[in-house]
């Protein structure tokens, strides 16, 4: 049986929220959003997301810093992270290393890549989930 | 060009919030998340100093302070709240953020019980007015009782979701307005450029494009692209420096930075950002983009773009992505443009070696379709023809006398005079040499040049005795240009005329053999060009003979 996944938007710019919220939800899953870093992460620890959409630039908590408590902490450590920014060049490889970011996707962005890498995240959460089950 | 939405949300929803809350007799207090008042009730007269006193102030920023203490669970409702700062006094709050601690608004409901406590009588002695006077200041205020402000809570925690939820949605519209309108300039640049790339003959023209487009879509100062002396690149582009905008630099530094950093670029599709190139970073603007510019996996440009305007002077990938496709056009259009020259070099290369080796037949005719092309295209230009124009009529020249490879050698080469037999055999070469060309279709504009070279302007030519005007103009000048070759060189059965002979036999003919126009068109000509390629033709005849 197949179950109803979730995500978690952060980005401080609503329009960015609103976008990448359409088209998921479009897509049958259920959308939390957040406009920063911090709200992100207790947004995360309260509703354990299937998977992380985030900015990098944001108020509070910067995207690549949410991403390693993310990590860190025991109930969102597998977590997978899809950060989508403007300003990926700025990212070091050793800081993205602490983080689940599984991809890096440079605005402007399409909604459709966007999707497709979500939901190919979200299979293979599911797989893993099988195997441990199974 | 991307966009951080409008930072006076908060400003005009606090604005609109204390303004409904005035209105319904509610004062309000700006508590900010270090815990200050930064604003107090803004109501007028006595009352307002008395709700500014230092007595009410500290009561209402100690309930404040708490119920913000009180909040850490990130599920706290903050409808559920009422605050009583001392008696008949209620405040609502209305954090700013949902969820996490910070700055908020507090409206104040104040009671008849509020007249008689303690707290107004300290306000009096704290502001040395008469508590009666006060007390009267207050009671249109003073109007209001623990259920009336349980009641005002509700509706003012709903208008407050509503506020808030307008102003996002408001921030989210214009940050949707802005993002359609940057996509719709990309699109529009991006568009422009695509159209442009079909004008090869052109290049520095679609360079000049592409960094105007980039520059104005991007909002940065200058854009331009350098190009080094590599052979790959087309002549019009070789070691060129074109450049859209005010890079504040001398050229020569700019192109040497240029240079430098296109000798350090990887032959990559990717573009990179550079934090240190005099000339193109500044204290201000500390970053630029250099694109390589790439032909057969070679760097033989770079497409750069420094100065970055606007409040974020750092390069974004919205930037670079426009860019990367900008390159990625400049790389095709490199790639057309000089496929195309060298299409077009061995297109003619080819002609030249057949009509060269028909010329070869005779030795005296050696050169001279080269040197009719010449001449051809001289006078085409003297006439003020397109220069596209003017390549077909040298075209035109070059294969004029290429059915004479159908005319038996023997008669050609004859020394002495020929018979009507021999001389009718000659005559047919125009029309042999339209035979041969006919089914090559890039050749159709020029075929009427080479049917019609040998027509006089008097009508009394061959092979249609067309005259005048109803001659194809490449055939008028073709006619000419053929007459002042063979009159100037030696043939099997004459020695090569004098020049001046040769020009005063022409401008004899103007109007019988030759178009007028044409012959004055000529008549300027500078014939030094035409003389060196006479006496270099001689030389490669020696050589061979």
């Amino acid at each position: 049986m197949s179950r109803v996944y979730s995500v978690l938007i952060a980005d401080d710019e609503p329009h960015i929220r609103a976008v990448v919220g359409a088209k998921l939800r479009g897509a049958g899953l259920v959308v939390y959003e957040a406009r920063d870093g911090r709200e992100c992460l207790d947004l995360a620890k309260l509703r354990k997301p299937d998977l992380v959409v985030t900015d990098l630039q944001m108020p509070n908590l910067s995207g690549l810093e949410f991403s390693i408590e993310l990590r860190a902490n025991p109930s969102t450590s597998t977590t997978p992270v899809i950060m989508l920014t403007a300003r990926g060049h700025i990212v070091p490889p050793q800081e993205l290393s602490r983080t689940n970011i599984k991809e890096l996707m440079a605005k402007p962005f399409s909604a459709r890549t966007l999707l497709e890498k979500a939901m190919a995240l979200l299979e293979s959460q599911k797989e893993k989930e099988n195997h441990l089950a199974a | 060009m991307q966009t951080s939405p409008a930072k006076h949300k908060s400003f005009t929803l606090i604005e609109s919030l204390r303004a409904r809350c005035m209105a319904v007799g509610l004062p309000t207090w700006r508590i900010s998340s270090a815990g200050l008042v930064t604003d107090g009730p803004d109501v007028p007269g006595l009352a307002g100093q008395i709700l500014r006193s230092r007595i009410v102030s500290s009561l209402v920023l100690a309930a404040a302070t708490r119920w913000c203490a009180g909040r850490t669970d990130a599920a706290t409702q903050p409808s559920e709240c009422i605050l009583e700062p001392f008696p008949g006094c209620w405040l609502v709050p209305l954090p700013d953020h949902r969820l996490r601690h910070g700055s908020a608004t507090f409206a104040m409901a104040i009671g008849p019980t509020a007249l008689e406590g303690g707290v107004l009588e300290s306000a009096c002695a704290e502001l040395a007015i008469d508590h009666a006077k006060a007390r009267s200041s207050l009671r249109d205020l003073a109007t209001h009782s623990a259920q009336s402000a349980a009641q005002a809570r509700e509706l003012l925690s709903m208008m407050h979701g509503d506020l808030i939820s307008l102003s996002e949605q408001d921030e989210t519209l214009t940050g949707l307005t802005t993002q359609l309108t940057d996509s719709y300039e990309t699109i529009d640049a991006l568009y422009s450029i695509g159209r442009s790339m079909s004008d090869l003959n052109q290049p520095e023209r679609f360079v000049n494009t592409v960094c105007a487009r980039l520059k104005t879509t991007l909002g940065f100062d200058f854009i331009g692209a350098r190009f080094s002396s590599d052979s790959k690149l087309v002549l019009g582009l070789r070691d060129r420096s074109i450049t859209v905008g005010a890079p504040q630099v001398p050229a020569e530094a700019l192109r040497h930075t240029a240079d430098r950093v296109m000798a350090a670029l990887p032959a990559e599709r990717r573009c990179v950002i550079l934090d240190d190139a005099p000339g193109l970073v500044w204290e201000r603007y500390p970053q630029a983009v250099a694109q390589p510019l790439i032909r057969d996996d070679k760097v033989v440009g770079v497409l750069f773009a420094g100065r970055k305007l606007g409040p974020d002077p750092m390069v974004s990938s919205y930037d670079t992505q426009l860019i990367e496709a900008a390159g990625g056009y400049l790389n095709a259009f490199l790639d057309n443009a000089a496929l195309l020259v060298e299409q077009q070099n061995l297109f003619l290369g080819t002609l030249q070696a057949l009509t060269a080796s028909i010329d070869a037949k005779d030795r005296y005719t050696c050169g001279h379709s080269e040197r009719v092309a010449h001449l051809s295209a001289r006078i085409a230009r003297a006439m003020k023809m397109s220069e596209d124009q003017v390549d077909r009529v040298r075209i035109a020249g070059l294969v004029h006398d290429v059915g004479k490879i159908g005319v038996p050698e023997a008669v050609l080469c004859k020394q002495g005079k020929l018979t009507d037999a021999e001389f009718a055999a000659i005559k047919l070469h125009p029309e042999i040499g339209h035979r041969i060309l006919h089914d090559i279709e890039p050749l159709a504009d020029v075929l009427p040049g080479v049917l019609h070279h040998h027509e006089r302007f008097d009508g009394k030519g061959y092979p249609h005795g067309l005259a005048g005007l109803a001659i194809p103009l490449f055939a008028r000048i073709i006619a000419l240009a053929d007459t002042f070759d063979a009159m100037s060189s030696n043939r099997s059965y004459r020695s090569a005329l004098p020049r001046e002979k040769v020009l005063a036999e022409i401008n004899r003919c103007a109007g019988t053999q030759f178009d007028p126009a044409v012959v004055e068109a000529f008549r300027w000509l500078d014939l030094a060009q035409y003389d060196s390629l006479v006496v270099k033709h001689a030389e490669s005849e020696r050589k061979a003979a």
